[in-house]
């Protein structure tokens, strides 16, 4: 069973004029990886609302056609129990930190606590999610006089530490350094392989491309490419498009174009040494 | 590596180290409520001087004891300066005892015990719930409120109103150095602060409204709402046996001052300044 169905999906904020999602339909699988890609205001934060059932039960406004989770129509679902199945890191982790805790620690098991777990287990969790995201130093600290790196880990640390079946995590390395991006997609792709749902929005193509199983393109409000990664990032209409591509995609393009091309387009850079080599001539 | 020393302190119920402190905060809720009624019974300078006291005895004992008496001190100064003064200006009649005279401004001693006695129950009640509230941290009073019965969101709202209170604080403040950066008299007399005053106040109130909606949906992206029973990673000791009999000698000895109060401390002659 899809995890998620989306059929023909208009969705408009309140008081405003046009839709910020159009007519989107498409399926998530189980235990698939999904890259939301986008240029500002295209609506992927909005997306992720969607699939998180943030809309229709906290943003009202206008949703037509159908968001089936689980089988079940969202306007169906308890919006409390959703919050127990899908784990949100917000794009914007300042927002994320609750202002109740008094250490980092206590933050990032608070998720884990209204979950009921017990005190040794959440313990155990906390402790591992903050090795893993090395935040370990930080746990004594007061949540609310972090930096935005810290907060950002920290926000991620806390949903993370939820261990839900899917995922929804909105551009989670805004605010890191090359380092902390790298820790971040390690953290995901282990998600990965534990066959978690994951859908990501990313501006950090070449992570996309090297990390999901599918793509969607989102621009006004409307899936202007979706489709497997390497299908769609290979793409010469995502170029022409003026759509951020990986660079080695770039150069495969450009190879093309000088007379020279590739056995195919690559989207990583491990791809484009393997072409190139295997290339003859 | 993470500090194991500081993850124990989760395995074991939250100490401060201080006896008053690690007491349950419903032991020093009744004991604080029950003390604090006394000087309104009372009615009695010297009792309500005597409470003050002792309370500020407990507080020194206590990890918190800076947040009490930079509180505790203003307020009952400021209470008993205030009712003093005030009732020298509209008490003449029955006053007979000159005290001083301040050009021409004639204060009785009278007067002054009226109105000492006046103040006492006033500033007996507060300073001792000051004790209570300074002493015993909001999350501390929440979570033995959830004990209780009293919901996860009712102890949450009570909490974060607090967290908001210092973040509104923050706020303004960066506001406020922000106008004072392009330019707008923060400081000096009180029509020119106002007027900057006025122009902080929207800003700061759409923050505060912004806020709300974030901290809805934060709340909810960590099943905050969930029906599940919840689990304490720091917990307080519940209420001991020797809690339970201070409880109740509180409870007997705000009882017993209400005879003593009635039937012996009216007729002293120290107390029958009225
Ligand atoms: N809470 C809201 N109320 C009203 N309109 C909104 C709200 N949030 C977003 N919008 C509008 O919906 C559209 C899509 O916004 P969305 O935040 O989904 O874009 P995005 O792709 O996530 O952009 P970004 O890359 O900047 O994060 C925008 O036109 C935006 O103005
Ligand atoms: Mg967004």
């Amino acid at each position: 069973m899809a995890r998620i169905e989306l059929k023909d999906v208009t969705y408009r904020y309140p008081y405003t004029k046009s839709p910020a999602l159009k007519h989107i339909t498409y399926t998530f699988e189980p235990g698939k990886f999904y890259g939301i890609i986008g240029e500002n205001g295209g609506g992927k934060t909005t997306l992720c609302n969607l699939l998180r059932g943030l809309i229709p039960h906290f943003y009202q406004g206008s949703l037509k056609g159908d968001v089936i989770i689980d089988g079940t129509d969202v306007r169906k679902w308890d919006t409390d129990e959703l919050s127990a199945q899908i784990g949100y890191v917000f794009q914007n982790p300042f927002t994320q930190i609750s202002g109740i805790k008094e250490t980092v620690f206590e933050e990032v098991g608070m998720g884990l606590e209204n979950l009921g777990y017990s005190e040794e287990e959440v313990i155990k969790r906390v402790c591992d999610v903050c090795e893993l995201l090395k935040i370990t130093d930080l746990v004594e600290k007061d949540p609310n006089a972090l930096s935005g790196g810290q907060k950002q880990r920290v926000a991620f640390a806390s949903i993370i530490s939820m261990d839900t079946e899917m995922l929804v995590i909105d551009e989670p390395t805004s605010q890191l350094d090359p380092e902390g991006t790298e820790d971040v997609f390690q953290i995901i792709k282990t998600l990965k392989e534990e066959h978690k749902t994951i859908v990501l929005v990313e501006h950090k193509i070449d992570l996309i491309a090297e990390f999901c199983d599918e793509i969607i393109v989102l621009k006004d409000g409307e899936i202007v490419f979706s489709g497997p990664t390497h299908e769609i990032l290979s793409n010469r209409a995502l170029l022409e498009a003026n759509a951020t591509i990986p660079q080695a995609a770039i150069f495969g393009h450009a190879m093309a174009d000088a007379g020279k091309p590739l056995a195919d387009i690559p989207i990583t850079i491990e791809e484009a040494e393997r072409l190139v080599r295997e290339r003859k001539g | 590596m993470i500090n194991q020393e500081f993850v124990d302190k989760f395995r074991h119920y939250h100490k401060y180290g201080t006896w008053w402190d690690d007491l349950n905060p419903l032991t020093k809720f009744v004991v604080c409520f029950m003390v604090a009624l006394t000087p309104i019974y009372a009615l009695t300078w010297w009792y309500g001087l005597g409470v003050c006291v002792i309370v500020s005895i407990v507080a020194m004992t206590s990890k918190f004891r800076k947040n009490f008496f930079s509180l505790a001190v203003k307020v009952f100064l400021i209470i008993t300066i205030l009712l003093v003064v005030l009732r020298q200006i509209g008490h003449r009649a029955t006053s007979i005892t000159p005290l001083i005279n301040i050009f021409g401004w004639q204060w009785y001693v009278e007067t002054l015990f009226n109105s000492l006695n006046r103040a006492s129950f006033i500033v007996g009640f507060s300073v001792t719930m000051i004790l209570f509230f300074t002493t015993t941290p909001m999350r501390d009073i929440t979570y033995q409120l959830e004990q209780m019965g009293v919901s996860h969101e009712a102890s949450y709202v009570m909490l974060s109103s607090m967290q908001n209170i210092i973040d509104l604080k923050a706020t303004a403040v960066t506001i406020f150095d922000s106008q004072k950066a392009r330019g707008i008299e923060t400081t000096g007399n009180a029509i020119k602060r106002a007027k900057a005053f006025f122009p902080t106040l929207a800003p700061l109130m759409i923050g505060a409204m912004q806020g709300t909606e974030e901290k809805t949906i934060a709340l909810d992206a960590r099943a905050f709402s969930v029906k599940r029973n919840h689990s304490f990673l720091r917990k307080l000791r519940p209420v001991q046996g020797y809690e339970w009999a201070m409880m109740a000698v509180a409870v007997i000895f705000n009882i017993a001052m209400i005879f003593v109060s009635f039937k012996i401390l009216k007729q002293l002659p120290v107390t029958r300044f009225f």
